[in-house]
């Protein structure tokens, strides 16, 4: 998760400076498409800032011998927002005329003094307001605190008392700000008095403060607040009272989509933002802001969990509360364990929070010195003194693990532990869910948090039976937070040693002995305290953060050496890299003494030797080998490669801190636990029973809460795999069945056989299929056309026109018919890899025109484009030169126009120019910077390199494809740069007949936007980030968890994009485009006669084709002629 | 009982019908008729009955989904006159036939005799490692790396380091390296079935017939084979014949999983690969049969010839 958050980030940064780039974000967008592109790019000025931002040591280092007297102050960020607005009306008169420009501002008045300001004032606000204040949503206020979900987790979440303090006595706020604000305030309330409340804040996409009624009413805190959009730069001012290294804590309100409303969903993601100090980014971790959301269990009213008609537990849906928290500025990578310092001096400073994703409240910033924390010899003292006492036997509090009250992300739910006959509650033959944790909670900053009330007031100890069997020879760490603050030194990094079974013991600390003294806590009874469980890295950060560093600059140093010998070195040369790249070999040798050193100290550090170390032996010798001796490097240097990619897995593997717990006690100091693991009786016994029932258990149940009515039903096939029928399952379960009562619907897994099932008359009623199977099946009549079912027009509003052309024709009567709706919906963008293009000094092509610039500069540095080749590239250059695959409504293939001719041609040029390869594994050479620009389907490689590639993470992004610049009639110059999409259908199969208004039900609630979301999400939740889903659906495309960036671009390049009808005889286009393509590659043939050749033999099988199913053809004899071809000038 | 059994006995066969005669003696053996039910009833459903059909419908337009209806010989009017590409597909099948079938044959029968010429158990594992290509079914697939067509696959990689080559070669996706490829896979893939049938043919010749051999006058290792071991066995030398050459007809599979479907320009595109083609692609289920049928044909002729062939075998 971690790895390809920092990548969005990536992406949402380079948007935001974009945004920067121009005074005003409205004002930009309508310059960009009067340009004829409103495609997103990437600068290499952007790419400047992202490469060359220093560290955090770095940054610390660079302070040295600096005074640093920090004394603690809030500052309330409501009150300390600048208003962009605000700050213009200082600048120039051209600011003015620009706003002049917009049609909508109706400003073309002489523009005095008062007409600019009120202007300049809204503009922020979205420029429509100037018109029409009645209709603006924005500043409405709302009187719904019962709605208000906040009260949930509420008030006390690390609530500090720094929070508290009155927020009119802090000297931070300078009065033009004030200023700014009062004025702001007053132009709300005059709209307020315009228009009725409308009951709910809506939060529109601009940043807009809060004052403290509204807070109240809305938030239910007493103090002015910020609304920050999801998009742009939000700055404060502030004053520091002295110079000094600060920490600091923001108090923060989660938002949804909508404030108020109860299950407001909000993108599944966390809040990200980046921090600026006096407008510049101080270190690179200060990119990575992440504020957690929190997710309880939606469990049944008596608090367990649902179950399916058969008894087995069903995995309980999360749900989002929305409520104040506190953030604390922490490396968000775990490598620093202590919160991050900035330096800031005495006076004035601008504080600026960039967005990347999500709107988010804010409130108090509280900046603090760094923190320290007192140690348990101390904190036990402190017990003596107050006369704390060990509680009761009587007072021990069990908890379950597998129902947190909260946790810090959907994707922390309860899971079913098999192996020990005493997991609680278990079952021999039923799915029981019993535990939490494991792979799922692994990242940093995940937290899980139970909420206990204590009977008895006294000390407790902390046991808990856990296991921890995947970090072989190492530990994984835990932070434990007791209502918001780590209680002592030793509870930042509780450590959870290896073993295979499942362990149970206390928390607390090993003496001079080797025997672990319990921590113990202290509680009151009655009261309700807050445990939190958070991911760290631990002692292990500083080893990790270091093999990191050694892995730059491995990936630096192996790039440099791409660069002069191509990917596949001639061994017998003598490159002399000693003198062409002095600097990777001295980067190699750091790299090769470090790692022996991390090797030799994590030995230590866990007492045990393990695989985990042998794998850094062995880059070790490879490196040393590569060093020692110069003509070694070009050898070696694919396994140089490869083992750049193991230590990458390494390291993603060794900062994961997967932990699995069944229950946790707080008891009594010294009480003896019960055994971890059940003994060789209560296993055998729970395994013989196990066994037995397993004849008995109906295994296709697939969570399904009812069983099926076999007489009443619709069955839907999917070829979608276990996990996301299982999803689809449940889905179905609590969305679809509860708004369509009356009949079941079952879901089976198939792996194809559809047809042949339908034939005999034994199909499903709904079928996944590919949009090509789906038309095919169509004109057979197996599939049924949708057209006359209620509510089609509005089904396929959602989805793209190009999508939904991939499933129309014009059937043999003439008529135009819809045979499916879109499941998924793919095509080709442009990956590229950020730090090599910017090595290079070269951006992104926007054309192809740019990219053949490119080339040379990529071929220079031995690395080459992945680029379609064939029918894929084919009609890539067709689609986007504006041509068609076919003429004539589909009687004749319309390959043979001079458009598809130079299409074609232009793509051979560039195999045979270029010397593109034909055949290769993307992500593996992307990944090594072979390829450092590649067109690809996006969602497949995206979800691949995700977890494939993790050494790379946040240096590659996608964008639309390059296109081809035309003059359009109104003599503008524009580029096209559609893709042509393929999509995956549900369709209406013949099977469906009998009961078609319940199949087409179906079918109209999993293409909605809502299930899509939710499908879309839960899938991310259960599979993992690498299960992005590529939904079709626009409107559901907005709810995924892509950033801002990443779903302009892909919603962009879904705008831009063809769809190609299949008519009869489609099948055939393919082949012979490969052929044509082959001959001109194998046996450099003119790529227009290749392509000719085959024309005939095309369009006599669509005529054959239309011919067999009685649609207007031409006749065979006639297309022989070659009639239709046209002369190629 | 026995009186019973005498007084039918008593009726001969020259009294009855040929059908009460075939009944009685059906009755006689029922046990037999019992035992081979099993497999006949299977076999009849399973391969017969799916002939029957498949013949049938080549006289159809048969699209899997809408009621056939009956074309007459328009499938196999279209097959030799209108379909180039059948053309190309049976050219291709005849060479593949024509190396394939001999050759694995050939391969497979020299194997065995070097092998059965081997100590028993350096024997069973050299038959192991020999036979293992073909149980391990997608064996083969590893030559889609050595052959793979991407800079990095071994062939490739080989001849550019060598320097005989700077771009790739397109094994698998240049007409003119497919079909070599693919026979010389194919060759590797085949020492299957008749290969184990000609060892179990060696090993049980009697060697008594080798001394008395000796004694009648043969001269040589090549006498020996030829008079002795071949005649003794010929029912495994047709039994791998058989196999061999429907092997050979049959071929498909391999090439499509090694270049692909179709593979480029048909340049190994057997009949087998157009059965499939109408078949599944373009369901035409009608013409497909036709393909078929005409495929069952070729292969019973092709056996028929090779009996013949065998029987000259020792003469």
């Amino acid at each position: 998760m971690k790895q390809s958050m920092s990548k969005r980030l990536l992406c949402g940064l380079l948007t935001v400076l974009l945004l920067l780039g121009s005074s005003s974000t409205v004002f930009a967008a309508n310059t960009a498409t009067a340009a004829g592109t409103d495609k997103p790019t990437t600068s290499l000025d952007d790419l400047k800032e992202l490469f060359e931002t220093i560290s955090y040591k770095e940054y610390i280092a660079s302070f040295e011998n600096v005074e640093s007297n920090p004394e603690k102050f809030v500052v309330n960020l409501g009150e300390a927002y600048i208003d962009p607005a605000k700050a213009e009306e200082k600048t120039d008169e051209a600011d003015k005329e620009e706003i002049a420009d917009q049609p909508e501002a109706e400003v073309e008045t002489p523009a005095d003094d008062a007409a600019a300001e009120n202007t300049e004032a809204t503009e922020n606000e979205g420029v429509q307001t100037a018109d029409e204040p009645v209709e603006k949503p924005d500043e409405s206020v709302v009187n719904t605190p019962d709605a208000q979900p906040g009260d949930a987790p509420d008030a006390n979440v690390g609530d500090t008392p720094a929070v508290d303090a009155p927020v009119a006595d802090e000297p931070a706020v300078d009065t033009p700000a004030e200023d700014t604000d009062a004025k702001a305030d007053e132009e709300v309330k005059e709209e307020e008095k315009e228009e009725e409340p409308t009951g709910r804040f809506e939060p529109t996409k601009e940043t807009c403060v809060l004052d403290a009624e509204e807070v109240k009413a809305l938030l239910g805190r007493d103090k002015t607040a910020v609304y920050l959009s999801g998009e742009g730069l939000a700055e404060f001012k502030i004053n520091v009272p002295k110079s000094g290294f600060y920490t600091f804590k923001i108090e923060y309100h989660t938002v949804g989509d909508m404030f108020g409303e109860e299950n407001a969903g909000g993108k599944e993601v966390a809040i990200e933002r980046m921090l600026r100090v006096d407008g510049a980014i101080p270190f690179s971790e200060a990119r990575y802001l992440t504020l957690p959301r929190m997710y309880v269990d939606v469990l049944l009213e008596d608090g367990n969990f649902d179950t399916d008609y058969v008894g087995n537990d069903i995995r309980p849906a999360k749900k989002q509360v929305f409520g104040w928290n506190t953030y604390t500025f922490m490396d968000s990578t775990g490598f620093e364990v202590d919160p991050l310092l900035i330096y800031l001096t005495e006076g004035e400073h601008v504080i600026g929070f960039s967005a990347v994703r999500e709107p988010v409240v804010f409130a108090d910033m509280t900046f603090e010195p760094a923190r320290t924390l007192p140690k348990y010899a101390d904190v036990e003292k402190e017990y003596k003194k107050n006369g704390y006492k060990d509680v009761s036997d009587k007072a021990a509090m069990r908890i379950e693990a597998e129902k947190p009250d909260y946790t810090s992300d959907q994707t922390i739910y309860p899971l079913n532990d098999r192996s020990s006959s005493i997991t609680y509650p278990q079952d021999p033959s039923k799915t029981r869910l019993n535990t939490i944790g494991s792979d799922k909670w692994e990242n940093v900053g995940q937290w899980i948090q139970y909420n206990v009330t204590f009977e008895e007031s006294g000390l407790y100890e902390l046991a808990m039976r856990f296991k921890q069997s995947e970090l072989e020879g190492m530990y994984v760490s835990r932070s434990i937070y007791i209502n918001g603050e780590i209680p002592f030194e030793e509870a930042k990094n509780v450590e959870f040693l290896y073993s295979d079974s499942w362990q149970h013991s206390v928390v607390g600390m090993k003496d001079g002995n080797g025997k672990v003294k319990p921590f113990k806590f202290y509680f009151e009874a009655g009261k309700t305290y807050e445990i939190r469980f958070e991911v760290v890295l631990g002692t292990m950060s500083g080893v990790l953060e270091r093999a990191n560093t050694c892995l730059t600059k491995m990936n630096e140093a192996y790039i440099k050496i791409l660069k002069i010998t191509g990917s596949s070195p001639d061994q017998d040369r003598d490159y002399d890299f000693a003198r062409t790249v002095p600097d990777a070999i001295d980067a190699l040798k750091y790299a090769a003494k470090e790692l022996d050193a991390i090797g030799k100290e994590l030995e230590k550090m866990t007492g045990q030797t393990g695989s985990h170390v042998a794998t850094l032996n062995k880059v070790v010798v490879l490196l040393d080998r590569m060093v020692s001796d110069e003509d070694e490097i070009a050898k070696n240097l694919i396994n140089l490669k490869t083992y750049i990619g193991t230590l990458g897995t390494w390291l993603l593997d060794s900062r994961t801190q997967p932990l699995e717990i069944d229950y946790l006690t707080f008891q009594k100091a010294g009480t003896k636990l019960p055994e971890a693991n059940s003994n060789f009786f209560e296993s055998l016994w729970f395994e013989i029973q196990a066994f037995f029932m397993s004849f008995f258990t109906d295994y296709s149940s697939m969570g399904s809460k009812e069983k099926v009515d076999p007489n009443n039903k619709v069955e839907v096939w999917t070829t979608i795999g276990r996990e996301k029928s299982k999803i689809l399952r449940q889905l179905v379960d609590s969305g679809f069945m509860s708004t369509n009562p009356g009949f079941g619907v079952e879901i089976k897994l198939v792996s194809g056989g559809i047809l042949q099932s339908t034939l005999a008359g034994i199909g499903p009623d709904v079928a996944f299929l590919a949009s090509a199977d789906c038309v095919n099946y169509a004109i057979r009549d197996a599939v049924l056309p949708l057209n006359d079912m209620e509510g089609f027009d509005e089904a396929v509003k959602h989805f793209p026109d190009s999508a939904m052309n991939t499933l129309r024709l014009v059937n043999n009567e003439g008529v135009e018919e819809t045979y499916g709706l879109p499941n998924t919906v793919t095509f080709l963008m442009m990956f590229y890899r950020t730090d090599i293009l910017y090595d290079l000094g070269v951006e992104a092509p926007k054309t192809w025109d740019d990219l053949k610039r490119i080339i040379p500069v990529l071929q220079n540095a031995k690395m080459t484009i992945g680029f379609p080749s064939k029918t894929a590239g084919t009609k890539l250059f067709l689609y986007q030169k504006g041509g068609e695959m076919y003429a004539d409504g589909g009687k004749r293939i319309n390959l043979d126009s001079n458009i598809a001719l130079d299409a074609f041609t232009e793509l051979t040029d560039l195999f045979q120019e270029y010397r593109f390869p034909l055949t290769y594994e993307a992500a593996n050479r992307f990944r090594t910077g072979e390829m450092p620009i590649l067109i690809q389907d996006y969602i497949s490689l995206y979800n691949q390199l995700t977890v494939f590639a993790p050494e790379i993470d946040g240096m590659w992004e996608f964008a639309p494809l390059p296109g081809f610049e035309y003059v359009d009639e109104n003599g503008e110059t524009k580029i096209n740069n559609s893709a042509v999409v393929t999509v995956e259908a549900v369709c209406l199969m013949r099977g469906a007949t009998e009961n078609k208004e319940q199949a087409w039900k179906f079918l109209q609630w999993f293409t909605e936007a809502e299930t899509q979301k939710n499908y879309s999400n839960e899938l991310v939740a259960v599979v993992g980030q690498s299960s992005k889903n590529a939904t079709g659906n626009l409107d559901a495309l907005v709810e995924l968890p892509w950033t801002q960036r990443e779903y302009e671009n892909i919603s962009y390049q879904l705008e831009h994009s063809a769809g190609i009808t299949e008519y009869p005889g489609g099948y055939i286009i393919t082949r012979y485009i490969d052929f044509a393509f082959m001959d001109v590659y194998n046996d450099g043939v003119n790529a227009s006669d290749a392509m000719l050749d085959y024309i005939v033999s095309i369009n006599k099988e669509i005529s054959r084709k239309r011919e067999e199913f009685g649609f207007e053809a031409y006749d065979i004899g006639e297309l022989s002629t070659n009639q239709f071809v046209e002369s190629k000038d | 009982m026995s009186a019973n059994t005498a007084v039918k006995k008593a009726k001969k066969r020259t009294e009855m019908t040929k059908a009460q005669w075939t009944w009685k003696e059906i009755k006689r053996n029922k046990v037999a008729y019992v035992m081979i039910a099993p497999f006949v009833i299977l076999f009849f459903i399973f391969t017969v009955l799916p002939v029957v059909v498949s013949m049938v419908f080549s006289f159809t337009d048969f699209n899997m989904i809408q009621t056939p209806n009956i074309v007459y010989m328009k499938n196999y009017i279209n097959l030799f006159l209108d379909d180039d590409i059948f053309l190309i597909a049976i050219k291709n099948t005849m060479i593949f036939a024509a190396i394939v079938g001999p050759g694995s044959y050939i391969i497979s029968f020299i194997c065995a005799w070097f092998i059965n010429e081997l100590p028993p158990k350096i024997r069973a594992i050299v038959t192991l490692i020999f036979y293992s290509p073909s149980i391990s079914g997608g064996a083969y697939l590893m030559w889609t790396i050595v052959f793979s067509s991407d800079s990095y696959g071994y062939a490739n990689a080989i001849l550019i380091d060598l320097g005989f080559i700077s771009m790739p070669i397109q094994w698998l996706q240049d007409a003119q390296y497919v079909m070599p490829i693919c026979i010389v896979v194919a060759l590797w893939t085949s020492l299957g079935t008749a290969f184990l049938s000609f060892i179990a043919g060696f090993q049980g010749v009697d060697h008594s017939l080798y001394e008395a051999g000796a004694v009648d006058g043969i001269k040589n290792r090549w006498q020996e084979l030829w008079y002795i071991t071949l005649p003794t066995m010929k029912p495994q030398l047709m039994f791998g014949a058989v196999m061999s050459i429907t092997q050979a007809f049959g071929f498909g599979a391999v090439v499509t999983s090694l270049a692909g479907f179709p593979s480029v320009d048909y340049s190994a595109h057997t009949i087998m690969h157009h059965l499939d083609d109408y078949g599944s692609i373009r369901w035409e289920v009608g013409y497909a049969s036709a393909i078929a049928t005409l495929l069952f044909v070729v292969m019973y002729g092709a056996n028929a010839m090779i009996k013949k062939l065998l029987s000259k075998v020792g003469n």
